[in-house]
C-alpha cells in the first residue's frame, strides 16, 4: 500500500512510471481524496500552462537583427581583408625594394648603355640608397659582372613589381566596394528602425 | 517548396542573407517566448533574443547537421539566458515583478480588470498568476517548465538542449510542477481561484 508522500503525481500524469507503479497509484487515487484533489490540480496546472498566450516579437525584430548580422559580417570581413592587405603590402614592398637594389647594381652597365632616359630618376634613387649604404660598391661590381643574368633578374623584378601594383589596386578596390555595399545596406535598414 | 532548416543553413553559409533571415523568421517566436518567460521582462527578452541569433550566425559553421537546428538554437538561447541570469542575480527588475516575502508567501499585483467579462477575467487572472508563479521558481526548475510547457518540447529535446540526463530533466520538471502546485495551494488558501478553460 502506497503512502501519499510516496506518490509522484507529475510522473504519474506523464506516465513516466512502470506499469506496476501506475496501477498502485490508480488504486490509491480511488480511495484517497487528498491525492485525487492534488491530481486534479496537476491536470489543471498543465492545462492552464498550455493556455498561456504566446508573445509576439515586434515587426522590427528581424530588420534590426539583420542589421546587427551585417555589422557582424563587416567586423569579420574587414579585419581579414586588412590583414591580407598588409601582408601583400609587405611582400610587394620587398619585391620593389629588390628591383631598386638590382637597378642600383646594374646602372653602370645596362642603363648607361641602353636606357639613358631613365638615368635621372634612377640616379636620384641610387644616390639616396648609397647615402643610406643600401647598395655597396662590391654589390654593384658583382651584379655588373653577371651580365645577362642581371638583365633577367631586372625583368623578373619588373614583372613582380607590376603584378604587385595591380594586386594592390584590386585589393584596395575590393575593400572600398565592401565598405560602400555595407553603407548602402545599413542606410536602407536604418529607415525601418 | 519550403526549404528545410538544414538547407537554409547551407545557403546561409554560402553567404545568402535571405536564408538566415528565414531561419530567424521560423525561430524568433519560440526563442522570444522562451527568454521572456525565463527573464520576465519583454524588452530584455528581445535584446537577449537578438544576441542569440547573432551568436548563432557567428557560430553557424559549427552547426552539426546531425542535430535539429531547433535544438541547436535553443541550446544557444538557454546558455545565453543562464549566463545573463547568473550575471544579473539576485534579481532582474521588472515593474510587475512579484515579491516573495520572508515567510515564503506570494504577493500578486494583478492588472486592472474592471472592464473584462467575468469568465474572461478569470482566465486572464489565472494566466497572469501562472506567469508570475513561473517567475518565482528557481532558475533550474523554471528552465524545465518553460521548455516543456511554454515551448512544448519533448523531454528528449530538453535533455539535448540542457545537456542533462533524461532522468534529471524529467525529475526537475516534475519537481517544478510540484512546486507550482504548492504555490497554487497557498494562493487558494488565501481565496485566489485558479481555473483552466478545459
Amino acid at each position: 500500500m502506497l503512502r501519499c508522500d510516496e506518490i509522484d503525481l507529475s510522473a504519474y500524469h506523464d506516465r513516466a512510471l512502470d506499469e506496476s507503479e501506475l496501477r498502485k497509484i490508480d488504486i490509491h487515487l480511488q480511495y484517497c481524496s487528498t491525492c485525487l484533489r492534488r491530481y486534479g490540480q496537476e491536470v489543471m496546472l498543465i492545462s492552464s500552462l498550455s493556455e498561456i498566450p504566446p508573445i509576439d516579437p515586434p515587426r522590427h525584430f528581424i530588420p534590426h537583427l539583420m542589421y546587427r548580422v551585417r555589422q557582424q559580417i563587416y567586423s569579420q570581413i574587414i579585419p581579414a581583408e586588412e590583414r591580407k592587405f598588409s601582408l601583400l603590402t609587405a611582400g610587394y614592398g620587398l619585391a620593389l625594394l629588390t628591383l631598386v637594389v638590382f637597378l642600383g647594381g646594374l646602372q653602370k652597365t645596362f642603363f648607361d648603355a641602353t636606357l639613358g632616359w631613365a638615368q635621372l630618376p634612377l640616379k636620384s634613387v641610387l644616390a639616396l640608397l648609397r647615402t643610406t649604404n643600401t647598395v655597396t660598391e662590391s654589390g654593384s661590381q658583382l651584379l655588373s659582372a653577371s651580365g645577362p643574368m642581371s638583365l633577367l633578374l631586372v625583368l623578373s623584378a619588373t614583372l613582380v613589381a607590376g603584378f604587385a601594383l595591380i594586386k594592390l589596386l584590386t585589393h584596395y578596390e575590393r575593400l572600398m566596394l565592401e565598405d560602400v555595399r555595407l553603407r548602402i545596406r545599413r542606410g536602407g535598414n536604418d529607415k525601418t528602425l | 517548396m519550403t526549404s528545410s532548416d538544414q538547407q537554409l543553413v547551407r545557403r546561409a553559409l554560402k553567404g545568402e542573407e535571405r536564408a538566415f533571415e528565414e531561419l530567424v523568421r521560423r525561430y524568433q517566436k519560440p526563442i522570444v517566448n522562451f527568454i521572456a518567460r525565463m527573464v520576465g521582462n519583454y524588452d530584455l527578452a528581445l535584446d537577449l533574443s537578438q544576441d542569440v541569433f547573432v551568436k548563432a550566425f557567428v557560430a553557424l559553421r559549427t552547426y552539426n547537421e546531425g542535430f535539429k537546428f531547433g535544438s541547436w538554437i535553443f541550446k544557444i538561447a538557454s546558455n545565453t539566458v543562464i549566463d545573463h541570469l547568473r550575471k544579473a542575480s539576485p534579481a532582474i527588475s521588472s515593474l510587475d515583478k512579484p515579491v516573495a516575502t520572508e515567510d515564503d508567501e506570494i504577493q500578486m499585483d494583478l492588472a486592472s480588470t474592471a472592464l473584462i467579462p467575468d469568465e474572461e477575467l478569470e482566465q486572464t487572472e489565472t494566466r497572469s498568476i501562472l506567469v508570475q508563479l513561473i517567475r518565482q521558481l528557481p532558475e533550474a526548475y523554471r528552465h524545465m517548465i518553460v521548455l516543456r510547457h511554454i515551448n512544448e518540447l519533448s523531454y528528449e529535446e530538453m535533455a539535448e538542449i540542457t545537456d542533462l540526463p533524461l532522468g534529471t530533466v524529467k525529475n526537475r520538471t516534475f519537481r517544478a510542477r510540484e512546486m507550482m502546485r504548492h504555490m497554487i495551494e497557498k494562493l487558494e488558501g488565501k481565496g485566489v481561484r485558479i481555473s483552466s478553460r478545459g
